[in-house]
């Protein structure tokens, strides 16, 4: 049994549609699953995507509901944050996926392993300088996956491929946010 | 006490359109760290200038909007219209952003601002270069301390500017002293270890 997170801001589609009774679908469920469309997804967050991104942390969790809200959650209108339980025996329908995995294999040789998270982890965190070169340095294929490989780190991210049913989904916590109470990093 | 701060930067050279016009970008920070990773984008519709009560949630890493508008808010503008208009912005947005957020730090700022988290501790303005060397003193040796509270100083420092510090301390102390207790003095002395890496990369 995995446990899992997904934050859901206010106003934003997951916001709105209560998993506990529906369960988690992807926007575009019926396109076919390919690595370049999960590192899109990753990369880009592809609103029309095949996939459903959770997360192992509820830190992450709590980040992406409060601050992918339209507003503050306050009293009375806070944001979500679900609880989801995969048996190991995975749901009939339901794949997960480990983007690292995905997005390793497809890496040229020398690059795996170039994430280093224990020196990496303050860049990680915050606001990295960006190259004034742009044109330069990978590929935009290999930065491309680069940079997805980056991010599913950052959020702990862990992808789903068909349909979370209800029944996975065990909680639905609500969190308020008061601009004294942002957590330390 | 209010320990969490917004930094506004305005958004009115973000081209728009008829419809949406980019106001400012709200990115949440806690005095004395990094700014957060998602920030919100205040706007105004159909030529109205008052902001609109919701704002469009970013991931600044990422560089994209999380979030779009209701279909209610739409108006005669088509979704697709919309995508194209945030998409276009997100890419300016974010050139705003890291540009504001590239410039230098106020290093001794910051460390003035983290220093009123330890009342005993006071900068010393005598003895410190800074940016490059940063030296603190205890004001009342009488007061509770613990060696712990110079590497807290150290890592919020360093993850507010992105700059890494060598840690010194110091003091007098008798020969049954704890000294990691006792000490009165410490410095900050920045290093750049892009500089003394030895295999010339």
């Amino acid at each position: 049994m995995a446990t899992f997170y997904k934050g859901a801001g206010i106003g934003t589609h997951w916001h709105t549609r209560d998993s506990r009774r529906v369960g988690f679908t992807a926007r575009s469920p019926a396109t076919h699953p390919e690595t370049e469309v999960l590192i899109n997804h990753i990369a880009a967050s592809t609103v029309n995507s095949l996939y459903i991104s959770l997360t192992r942390s509820y830190a992450v969790a709590w980040h992406y509901a409060v601050f992918s809200s339209k507003r503050d959650p306050g009293p009375g209108k806070p944001a979500y944050i679900y609880e989801i339980e995969i048996d190991d025996v995975l749901p009939h329908g339901l794949n997960l996926l480990d983007p690292a995995k995905e997005i390793v294999h497809i890496l040229p040789q020398p690059l795996r392993g170039v994430v280093n998270l224990d020196y990496m982890e303050d860049l990680l965190g915050g606001q990295t300088p960006q190259a004034p070169n742009v044109g330069g340095g990978f590929s935009p294929g290999v930065e491309l996956q680069l940079i997805a490989l980056t991010f599913a780190q950052r959020d702990a991210e862990v992808l789903v491929y068909g349909y979370i049913p209800p029944f996975c989904v065990k909680h639905r916590f609500e969190v308020e946010f008061s601009r004294l109470d942002l957590p330390l990093s | 006490m209010n320990r969490f701060e917004v930094r506004n930067i305005d958004l009115n050279k973000v081209p728009g359109s008829d419809f949406i016009e980019f106001l400012r970008i709200e990115i949440p920070q806690r005095k004395g760290y990094a700014p957060a990773r998602f920030a919100r984008v205040r706007y105004a519709l159909n030529g109205d200038s008052n902001e609109q009560e919701n704002g469009l949630p970013m991931d600044l890493g990422k560089g994209i909007f999380t979030a779009t508008l209701e279909d209610e808010e739409l108006g005669e503008i088509s979704r697709e219209e919309l995508e194209q208009t945030l998409q276009k912005a997100a890419v300016e947005i974010i050139k705003i952003v890291r540009k504001e957020l590239g410039k230098e730090p106020d290093i001794l700022g910051i460390l003035k601002s983290i220093l009123k988290d330890y009342a005993y501790l006071k900068y010393d303005e005598l003895y410190s270069k800074p940016p490059d060397v940063l030296k603190c003193r205890v004001i009342n040796v009488e007061s509770s301390r613990q060696v712990e509270d110079i590497f807290d100083i150290a890592n919020r420092l360093r993850n507010a500017t992105s700059e890494n510090y060598i840690v010194a301390y110091g003091g007098s102390s008798n020969d049954d002293a704890n000294f990691d207790k006792v000490w009165t003095r410490f410095s900050l002395r920045k290093v750049d270890f892009r500089d003394t890496k030895s295999n010339g990369a």
